[in-house]
């Protein structure tokens, strides 16, 4: 499986890569990583009709994470990506806007990764 | 005693009734100065008619009628006006006539020859062929020679020929004809010569002190327009000079009677103008019009007068004056409270010559001796005292008029002096106002002054809320990563606890080295998260003041990413790319943190507010490429104006740019482009003092209007 994550911080890539180790060195996942919104549509557009899980933060300098859900869901690629949104604690607005526009599940700071993991697996599954 | 002998003779004249009996003629019987009337004596008898020889003494006078001269009436007139006839009388001088030497004079106009025992002594104009009236205007009496003892006829031919519609002497009243022919003494001869002389005194008087009234009056007409009192006045002097020269124009020059009857008729005319039109300016100065009650007296009593003096019907004359002086009179009464100062020589310039015009009169009739003495001063007051009056009145008004124009004067001294006091109080009460204001401000001033200091503090609360929400956010990332890394390396240690107890030292190795880089990164997070806390603390606290050495590129960089994520967090639709261009050359520099701090937060956030607006409208059309943009940049400048150096932090933004027309505005407290509620219109004129008073630099705009703005804040370097 892979999952396209996107978030401005350099570190989600270190934090990723560290808490998905032996998923990865068990080839379940593929990690590929974004840190804006303009550089996760680049990547989509490439690997086209991959199929893919995103992952995505929603508070990023330039196009913000709700603008590439929207881009992904409405306008982008068929069949569209799962996507998932990262938000912080308690902005349930944000959530509601992300749940319109088509967003398949929501994480909240700080990623809680057991959970994540047990997401993925149903998603898997 | 006198007057006893007089009825004595007159009663031996009355009983003595035949013609030829000689009237006795005494000195006692002079009226004044020695003038005796002949023409009333008893003893003339008369004959219509004429006939030389009717002078001799023997001639018939069978047929003669007992009738004196007093007697003679217009009745007698032939058709062609003409009246003749003699007259003879038997006089005899007693001895009070000794050694007077004795004259004959006549007051009277018709011709006359007299004669005396049948000689002819002296023709008084010509009874003959052509006709000639005499005239006896200020003559001297002819002197006769009349032996006192001794009997006279006397005879006398007379011949009156006028028209009739002219006032003849026959019609006159009987006392008129008195003076038809008189015998008088040395001391009438007097009288004439003082006459003479007091005429021509008069004449000169009058003719020319009426002529210079005149002349006066006019020339004040002539310089002084619209004063109708002048006008008046002027026109009075004219009547006044007229009527001098009628009345005295027959003394003048040998006058011949039909110019004598016209100069007499103007005359009676212009002395009923003057009193008239005196009366006219008495009331015209009392109630400034004149009725048309006066005017319509002023005709009949003009109309009057003409009738007296051509017919000698003086009764509606008399009648006229009288309601003419009761007409004026009840004027002068009615205002007699309202008359004034100059008022009163009017009102004396009219009733005094109606005074010696009656005075006149009276005289006349009634004492002949005080009239002859007094007639010509009398005649003159009648003419000269209302003009001389008026003179009194304009220099009495020009002294009332100096004396207004002083109290004017006076007046405007008082209120200038008055004003003056008062601007002074005034002054004195605006000074005390001033200090009470100045209080009153200064005690607003300070009010301002805390007020102001609490809307800086609200001012940099509302920009903490912006703060908080982009906080929480920022915080999370770090925390996000302080929890994972710390939760990867216990799940990492019991990695390594495995590995070593399985002796696997290589991936042991391999799980110390991540252990190790992930505390760094959690250590690097957690500075983070409590750099964040300490700039929220710092922005939020009352600034210190105190400059200290500070990393603006890391500022900027905080707060921009704060700034931005505060407006995502408050709108969620919001996005903008924001870039930094830093100058790592920069380093730190001395400023106040805080303030800075504020002042780059409130740029960046107006930034990101611009590019949000335009977003709203520019980003619903479609195939839109408008991209939000905030860029900040730093760069360090070593050629300054002062040659210092300077640090420059550019806040530009692509957004819809600052209209000129707000352009000045900007900068001025509580302006806001923003929504009500939305800005408190301090961040740009709190940035501007921080900038500005705070720190000697300069904060610039370039407002273009389509690209964005640019903001400049242009430190200096000490």
């Amino acid at each position: 499986m892979k999952i396209l994550v996107v978030d401005d911080e350099q570190d989600v890539k270190a934090l990723f890569e560290q808490r998905f180790r032996k998923e990865i060195k068990d080839g379940r996942v593929e990690f590929a990583f974004a840190y804006s919104g303009e550089d996760a549509l680049q990547l989509l557009n490439r690997w086209e009709h991959e199929a893919l899980l995103i992952l995505s933060d929603i508070n990023m300098p330039g196009m913000s994470g709700l603008q590439l859900l929207e881009n992904v869901k409405k306008r982008y690629m068929k069949p569209p990506p799962v996507v998932m949104m990262i938000t912080a604690y308690g902005d349930a607005e944000n959530y509601k806007i992300a749940k319109e526009l088509g967003a398949d599940d929501f994480l909240t700071k700080p990623v809680d990764f057991v959970a994540l993991k047990e997401k993925l697996n149903l998603t898997n599954g | 005693m006198r007057t006893i002998l007089t009825l004595c003779f007159f009663l031996v004249v009355n009983i003595c009734s035949a013609q030829d009996t000689a009237i006795t003629l005494s000195a006692s019987m002079f009226q004044s100065h020695q003038r005796l009337f002949l023409a009333p004596l008893d003893g003339w008898i008369f004959r219509q008619g004429h006939d030389p020889s009717w002078a001799d003494e023997n001639s018939d006078i069978t047929g003669w009628k007992k009738f004196n001269l007093t007697e003679l009436t217009a009745k007698m007139e032939d058709n062609t006006g003409r009246v003749e006839g003699w007259f003879r009388i038997k006089i005899k001088l007693d001895s009070s006539f000794q050694n007077m030497p004795l004259g004959i004079s006549r007051d009277l106009w018709a011709a006359t020859d007299v004669y005396i025992n049948g000689e002819l002594a002296h023709s008084f104009g010509n009874t003959g062929n052509p006709y000639q009236p005499y005239n006896p205007i200020l003559k001297y009496p002819r002197p006769v020679t009349l032996i006192p003892g001794e009997e006279y006829l006397i005879a006398i031919h007379f011949v009156d020929y006028e028209t009739t519609f002219t006032q003849r002497e026959i019609r006159l009243k009987p006392q008129n004809l008195q003076r038809f022919i008189n015998l008088t003494g040395p001391e009438y001869t007097n009288l004439v010569t003082r006459d003479i002389k007091l005429t021509h005194i008069y004449v000169t008087i009058c003719i020319s002190v009426s002529s210079l009234l005149f002349l006066l009056f006019w020339l004040l007409v002539f310089l002084n327009p619209g004063q109708k009192i002048f006008v008046l006045f002027a026109r009075y002097t004219t009547f006044i000079l007229l009527g001098t020269i009628f009345i005295f124009g027959n003394t003048l020059f040998e006058i011949s009677y039909s110019v004598e009857k016209v100069r007499f008729i103007v005359m009676s005319f212009s002395q009923a103008v003057m009193v008239i039109f005196g009366l006219f300016i008495l009331e015209w100065v009392l109630t400034q019009k004149i009725s048309a009650a006066s005017w319509i007296i002023f005709i009949v009593v003009q109309i009057a007068n003409i009738t007296a003096h051509l017919f000698s019907i003086s009764l509606p004359f008399g009648l006229a004056f009288t309601i003419m002086l009761v007409h004026f009179g009840r004027i002068v009464y009615i205002h007699r409270k309202n008359i004034r100062g100059a008022q009163w020589t009017i009102v004396a310039g009219i009733i005094l010559p109606t005074i010696a015009t009656i005075f006149y009169i009276t005289l006349h009739k009634y004492s002949l001796d005080l009239f002859n003495e007094y007639d010509k001063l009398i005649l003159s007051m009648t003419v000269l005292s209302s003009p001389f009056f008026l003179l009194t009145y304009i220099s009495m008004r020009f002294k009332e008029v100096l004396a207004a124009v002083k109290d004017e004067a006076q007046k405007v001294i008082d209120i200038t002096e008055e004003k003056r006091q008062l601007l002074a109080n005034q002054n004195l009460v605006l000074e005390k106002q001033v200090e009470e204001r100045t209080h009153e401000l200064k005690h607003s001033l300070e009010t301002l002054k805390s007020t102001q200091s609490q809307l800086i503090q609200s001012e940099k609360m509302a920009s903490l809320g912006e703060l908080t929400a982009g906080i929480a956010h920022e915080i999370q990332n770090p925390l996000n990563f302080v929890n994972n890394f710390s939760e990867l390396n216990t799940e990492l240690i019991d990695e390594l606890q495995k590995e070593l107890a399985a002796g696997s030292v290589q991936s042991a190795g391999e799980i110390v080295s991540d252990i190790k880089s992930n505390s760094e990164k959690i250590n690097l997070h957690g500075k983070r998260a409590g750099d964040i806390v300490k700039g929220m603390l710092q922005h939020s606290r009352t600034s210190s003041g105190q400059k200290e050495p500070t990393d603006i590129n890391a500022l900027c960089d905080e707060y921009l990413r704060l700034s931005y994520h505060g407006l995502r967090a408050k709108d969620k639709s919001f996005t903008a790319k924001f870039e930094t261009e830093l100058d790592k050359a920069i380093g730190k520099i001395n400023v106040v943190p805080q303030d800075i701090g504020r002042v780059v937060l409130n740029l960046i956030n107006n930034a990101f507010y611009a590019v949000n607006e335009k977003f709203k409208v520019e980003g619903q059309k479609p195939g839109t490429s408008y991209e939000p943009t905030v860029t900040i940049s730093t760069t360090r400048s070593l050629s300054s104006a002062e040659g210092r150096g300077e640090v420059i932090i550019k806040v530009k933004d692509n957004g819809n740019g600052i209209p000129d027309s707000i352009k000045d505005k900007i900068f001025q407290p509580f302006f806001t482009t923003k929504p009500t509620g939305q800005g408190t219109g301090l961040g740009l004129s709190l940035s501007y003092d921080i900038i500005t008073k705070g720190h000697g630099g300069q904060l610039q705009v370039e407002p273009g209007e389509q690209a964005g703005s640019t903001f400049i804040i242009t430190l200096p370097l000490k």
